[in-house]
């Protein structure tokens, strides 16, 4: 049986809306397969975002374990016994989210002042390759993305698409082990945001990278491998598909 | 988590470059505030470095030489201008200096009343000052009162004559060959009538001796106070490219050896000029509160710069730290983006500040009509100087560097406090 790439057992995390607390994730336990192709699916505040959040670890679990490739990923309640072991456990969710981890955000969030090729570039140059390795393989992400010729532009001088492209290829690029991607077609139109996920398929086809995506939009959830639905912070339902 | 790579920090310059050129307004006008800053500053110091270094010329030159040798106690009860503590035999310690090369000039300082009579004055009148008894032939080697004639000629030894300041020959209309009369003391207390003619006009670049001293013969000073040979200082000048920075040290031992039972003692530079250096201190401490306030002003300037680009950026910054760009990473960014302001309004000052420099040094500001106004007894002329102020041309745009730099980091402190997620929201 293949090991699995996201290990999430009794996953429980809750915050504070203004005054008012927020149960967001009750008792989650799920695995995910390297060769997933995962949606998360659910109404809104029914726990997707805060689920990516903390696989993506930019957000940490009130309680439960959580393994990234097999890493630890430690829970808010296995409280560190000293500021050393604090600085280590941030040090550690760093250097998973720099090396094993790529980002799509619902927004692009392009820098708007470098150029695609530059705004793709900034996941590498984290990795300490040389300048020349950099540009390479910026670049040739870019085209893999089908943004030949469209390198030089800045985000203002690219459509929505053309954008979260770039976004996809800033993801990729340090052929992370997991992408995670938090409603990656939501400021898209239809025909966009197919042309994205036929595009995030292919390469995790080509790649074999984990994907994991939230979205409500059943047109996106029916091109899944897998599909997860959430309501009320807990998983409800699971289906796994064969990907056309 | 290994250190910062040149290919990072090369990434990190060019993004900080990059992010400055988003908002070219308030970039411009937190540089343009800095630049000012900067200018302004150098500009001040090298003003206020050039009234203090022509003062302490001025008083070496005019006032006090390099040193003087005076009777114990008497400089520090020299307001009362008293007879009473003298330097006695002066003529054999004149000739000790001399043998040793010490160029040396006695005075004899008094107070005295000078009355002007109508015709050939415009008006009757009378004054209270300070007369001051001056060798002829000795008096250059130390001092360049005889430099400064605007009108007649210097004094001469064994002639009833006196010279006016040119601010108070102008008050009373006094020309050279006019007479005048001064009331005074001897050293017995008795008082004293002198009839003297107005020798020249002198105009120094000391501003209260133009006003308030005159100067007559030594010899006639002491017939008529009855001093004998006694003087009240010996002012000496020793070889220094700067006033104070001569060795007294000979001096010293000269008038300790010129009579063991006689309680003379050498005054230095400093030790006459204390007064002066007192306000001079009190002149750089309001320097160092202006440097103070510049100083805010830049750093508010750049600190809302840098909130607004934090603010602005929140959701960006967290991109960067769901990339895996860690604290230290991002500080460095926006430490790039502060010391480029800095860097750029520090470089823009130093040619503002340079440029203010060069006027002052050159030409100068005149403040002749204020001082007059003002009646000052600062000793420096009306015309206000600039110096070429290396320290602070090269200190103050690294201090707006520095400065820019750690007010750069200020609002990172918050951000880094609140959740990625958080951030990704906007919240």
């Amino acid at each position: 049986m293949t090991p699995a790439m996201i290990e999430i057992t009794d996953l429980h995390k809750s915050y504070h809306n203004g005054a008012t607390p927020v149960q967001a994730l009750r008792g989650i336990t799920l695995s995910i397969r390297p060769s997933d192709f995962l949606a998360l699916a659910g109404p809104s505040g029914s726990g997707k975002t805060t689920l990516l959040n903390i696989i993506g670890c930019i957000d940490q679990a009130d309680r439960g374990e959580l393994t990234l490739a097999g890493i630890p990923i430690p829970s808010r309640n296995a409280r560190p016994e000293s500021r050393r072991q604090a600085r280590e456990i941030t040090r550690q969710q760093v250097a998973v989210r720099r090396k094993k981890i790529g980002f799509i955000f619902q927004n692009f969030n392009l820098i708007p002042v470098l150029t695609a090729q530059e705004n793709v570039a900034i996941a590498l140059t984290l990795l300490n390759l040389s300048p020349e390795e950099v540009f390479h393989r910026s670049r040739e992400i870019l085209g893999e993305v089908g943004l030949e010729g469209l390198e030089n532009r800045r985000p203002g001088e690219l459509s929505g698409g053309q954008q979260q492209r770039v976004a996809v290829a800033r993801a990729l690029v340090k052929n992370p082990l997991i992408v995670v991607a938090d409603e990656p077609t939501a400021n898209l139109d239809s025909e966009t945001g197919a042309s994205i996920l036929n595009l995030m398929r292919e390469i995790h086809q080509r790649r074999g990278t984990t994907f994991v995506f939230s979205t409500h939009d059943p047109r996106v959830m029916d091109r899944a491998s897998r599909l997860c639905l959430l309501r009320d912070g807990t998983l409800q339902e699971e289906q796994e598909r064969v990907l056309l | 988590m290994t250190g910062l790579r040149w290919g990072e920090i090369s990434f990190l310059a060019r993004l900080a470059g990059k992010n400055l050129t988003r908002y070219r307004r308030r970039t411009a006008i937190t540089t343009g505030a800095v630049a000012l800053g900067v200018g302004i500053f150098i500009a001040m110091t090298s003003l206020l470095q050039g009234i203090r270094s022509e003062s302490e010329r001025n008083l070496a030159r005019y006032v006090t030489g390099s040193a003087a040798i005076a009777s114990r106690g008497y400089w520090d009860d020299r307001s009362r201008r008293s007879l009473d503590r003298l330097v006695g035999n002066t003529s054999a310690l004149l000739e000790k200096l001399e043998k040793n090369a010490i160029a040396a000039a006695p005075r004899v300082s008094f107070r005295g009343e000078l009355i002007v009579h109508y015709d050939p004055y415009p008006e009757e009148g009378s004054l209270f000052l300070d007369f001051c008894g001056i060798d002829p032939r000795k008096d250059p080697a130390v001092f360049h009162l005889d430099r400064t004639i605007r009108d007649g000629r210097f004094l001469r030894a064994g002639e009833p004559e006196i010279l006016l300041g040119s601010w108070l020959a102008d008050q009373l209309g006094a020309k050279p060959g006019f007479p005048v009369t001064v009331i005074t003391r001897t050293r017995q207390g008795f008082h004293q009538l002198l009839d003297l003619e107005v020798a020249g006009i002198f105009d120094t670049p000391h501003p209260g001796l133009n006003r308030s001293t005159v100067y007559l013969p030594l010899d006639q000073v002491q017939e008529d106070l009855e001093l004998g040979e006694a003087v009240t200082m010996i002012h000496i000048a020793l070889d220094e490219a700067l006033p104070g920075r001569g060795d007294p040290t000979q001096a010293a031992q000269l008038a300790g050896e010129h009579s063991p039972g006689e309680p003379l003692e050498v005054l230095t530079f400093h030790e006459m000029t204390r007064e002066f250096s007192r306000a001079f201190d009190m002149q750089d401490s309001m320097l160092n509160a202006i440097l103070l306030l510049l100083g805010l002003i830049a750093a508010v300037g750049i600190t809302n710069t840098m909130v607004m680009a934090v603010l602005e950026r929140e959701e960006e910054i967290a991109m960067m730290q769901a990339l895996g760009m860690n604290h230290r990473e991002l500080r460095l960014l926006f430490a790039l983006e502060g010391s480029t302001i800095g860097a750029i309004g520090g470089l823009v000052g130093l040619v503002i500040g340079a440029g203010l420099s060069w006027y002052l040094v050159t030409w100068g500001i005149d403040y002749t009509p204020l001082l007059e106004d003002l009646k000052s007894d600062y000793p420096f002329s009306g015309v206000l100087q600039g110096v070429w102020s290396v320290p602070a041309l090269a200190g103050t745009p690294l201090g707006a560097i520095c400065l820019a730099t750690t007010v750069a980091l200020l609002p990172l402190g918050r951000m880094f406090s609140l959740p990625i997620t958080d951030l990704l929201r906007g919240t």
